[in-house]
């Protein structure tokens, strides 16, 4: 049986199969994933104006549709071919996955999303032969626990996922963050004097002709400047430094990650509480997939609407699937609340070549 | 096969190319018909002259049609893709400066660097939900300096006229553009960012490396090449 039909056989029987269309709206697209998407996305235009775009990937438009529903939640997968620029590699190639939305059992819906990854490979006969799993939530636990001033732990978790990125504003965050000291605004930041940062940005705003209700607020900018000056000098301390980097060097058998951070955090006065009892409850459901699993500290996905786990499966050193938590989407879509959403996704073309 | 030159077909680009090559000692002959759009340079039967819109030398030297050709560089940034692989840059020729440059309204007292847009397009979105707006025309150079700078969190819009007004006209938070002084960013009640200088661009003799390079193209090439190089540095 051809692997596509393997594969999305065994996740029908899983997860109810649905369609999704090719050509799509590529706003959504856009405004989501971000303008790193424009250069990756094919784009087109209609008749009557609108910007489409050929689907890159299947759960935005699952997503959408879910939140235009009245459904509390569902569990769907899907199957087919996908439209990507990209140097060096195909523009078109298949992919199936699993989108599992509005379970409130985290916990189980996170295993759950990755057994079927496993088994559907399994099925497939392309078993991976290692997963990877790393947990945003824990980096966050981390981060929180350090006690940073407001705006340095948000850039930090900011940048979880993006190696190169989190490793230069550690760099940058190990020397002092520059003392501004040219003009009155500073000091105005500096004594906390926030109804006279209001006015001189709204007598700003007005000879610039900007409507102080678009865009960014004077109540806005005068907050953010006086949380800019109360970081000013500020460094990360060598002690803070090493907790972050040691957290992020963790890599070990995911059985054996709950005793390693229970450790970790005990060392460095850190309580990891109920994200600790959580990850470990995942684990533990995850115990016989009959894969080596690894914990991973530093993997995450930095999209900003990745918000929990994050798994990388692959076959002989090529990566094959991946997926994980990304509570943030829903509510970027038009959602009201907060919807639980979990997935995977598996590229063919890999697949194919990870024979 | 002759050696074919791209040169800016109006304004100030036009003359001060034409100028140079003349200081190197190649005449360019006016056309004969003033609506034509070729000609040659004098004494010179092995080098053609195409005039040519500045973008449109970028797209010429891009797919080859061209061999040599005077643009500025952020044209050529912009608008050719692996633009390292397709031509090269032979050599800056001192006029057509302007730089592109990213800029923020001057209201945003709290925003000087690159830093502080990434922190500020961050919480923008936590709190509206909406990525911060910035118009340009500089789509690849934009893109490119943002990655760089690791922020994501944003949308281009695509500014048609003078993207300096698109903040007062509310269709854009920030711009990316080209300018000489700063005068006109000042004026429009905007600043530069500290660290926002994205290329320090000047007009510049670039070279096609998909062009049909023949022995005589070669040869008049590094003949003009030679030339235009020594009376820059004289």
């Amino acid at each position: 049986m051809p692997l596509f039909t393997a594969l999305s056989d065994h996740l029908a029987a899983v997860a109810s199969p649905v369609d999704v269309a090719i050509l799509q709206p590529a706003d959504p697209f856009l405004e989501t994933a971000g303008e790193d998407m424009r250069r990756r996305i094919f784009i087109t235009e209609s008749g009557s104006g609108e910007t489409l775009c050929l689907r890159p990937e299947f759960t935005i438009p699952i997503c959408m549709n879910f939140v235009a529903s009245d459904e509390a939640a569902r569990r769907c997968s899907y199957g087919g071919t996908v439209f990507r620029q990209s140097r060096g590699s195909a523009a078109e190639f298949r992919q199936v996955g699993m989108e599992d939305l509005g379970r409130t059992d985290t916990t189980a819906a996170d295993a759950d999303a990755l057994r079927d990854m496993l088994a559907a490979l399994d099925a497939a006969g392309r078993a991976a032969d290692e997963v990877e799993l790393g947990d945003q939530a824990l980096f966050a636990v981390v981060v929180e626990g350090l006690g940073l001033p407001a705006g340095v732990g948000d850039r930090l978790l900011r940048s979880f996922g993006a190696p190169n990125q989190l490793a230069a504003l550690l760099d940058k965050l190990s020397a002092a963050t520059p003392v501004r000291n040219k003009n009155d605004e500073d000091r105005l930041a500096r004594d906390g004097n926030k109804a006279a940062l209001e006015a001189l940005v709204r007598e700003r705003m007005a000879a610039a002709n900007l409507s102080p209700k678009a865009g960014r607020s004077p109540e806005d900018i005068a907050r953010r400047m006086i949380e800019r000056a109360a970081i000013a000098g500020f460094s990360l301390e060598a002690d803070q430094l090493s907790v972050l980097r040691g957290f992020l060097n963790l890599r070990c058998p995911l059985g054996e990650a709950k005793d390693q951070l229970s450790a970790f955090g005990a060392k460095n006065n850190l309580d990891f509480g109920d994200t600790l009892s959580a990850f470990a409850d995942r684990a533990a459901q995850l115990s016989d997939t009959g894969t080596t699993l690894t914990y991973r500290a530093s993997l995450g996905r930095n999209l900003g609407y990745y918000t929990g786990m994050v798994f990388e499966a692959s076959r002989g050193g090529v990566l094959i699937g991946g997926g994980g938590r990304y509570d943030g989407l829903c509510s970027l879509l038009g959602a009201d609340a907060t919807v639980p959403a979990v997935g995977f996704s598996i590229a063919l073309d890999r697949l194919e070549d990870a024979a | 096969m002759s050696l074919i030159i791209a040169i800016p077909s109006k304004g100030r680009l036009k003359q001060d190319t034409m100028d140079v090559f003349a200081k190197a000692g190649l005449t360019i002959v006016p056309p004969a018909d003033e609506r034509s759009y070729q000609t040659t340079v004098e004494g010179r039967d092995d080098i053609e002259i195409a005039f040519l819109s500045a973008s449109e030398i970028a797209g010429e030297l891009a797919a080859g049609s061209v061999h040599l050709g005077v643009t500025g560089e952020d044209l050529a940034r912009e608008k050719i893709a692996g633009v390292d692989e397709a031509v090269s840059f032979v050599a800056p020729l001192g006029f057509g400066h302007a730089d592109v440059v990213v800029a923020v309204p001057d209201a945003w007292i709290d925003v000087d660097t690159m830093a502080d847009l990434d922190d500020v397009a961050a919480h923008y979105r936590q709190r509206t939900g909406r990525r911060l707006r910035v118009a340009t025309k500089y789509w690849q150079l934009t893109q490119n300096w943002f990655g760089q700078h690791g922020i994501g969190v944003y949308r281009i819009v695509e500014s048609l006229g003078a993207t300096e007004g698109a903040p007062a006209a509310g269709s854009a938070d920030a711009i990316v553009d080209i300018t000489s002084t700063g005068s006109t960013i000042r004026a429009n009640n905007l600043k530069v960012l500290d660290d926002g200088v994205i290329l320090k661009s000047q007009a510049t003799l670039i070279e096609s490396k998909r062009a049909d390079w023949g022995h005589a193209a070669k040869a008049a090439r590094d003949d003009v090449v030679a030339k235009v190089l020594a009376s820059l540095g004289g």
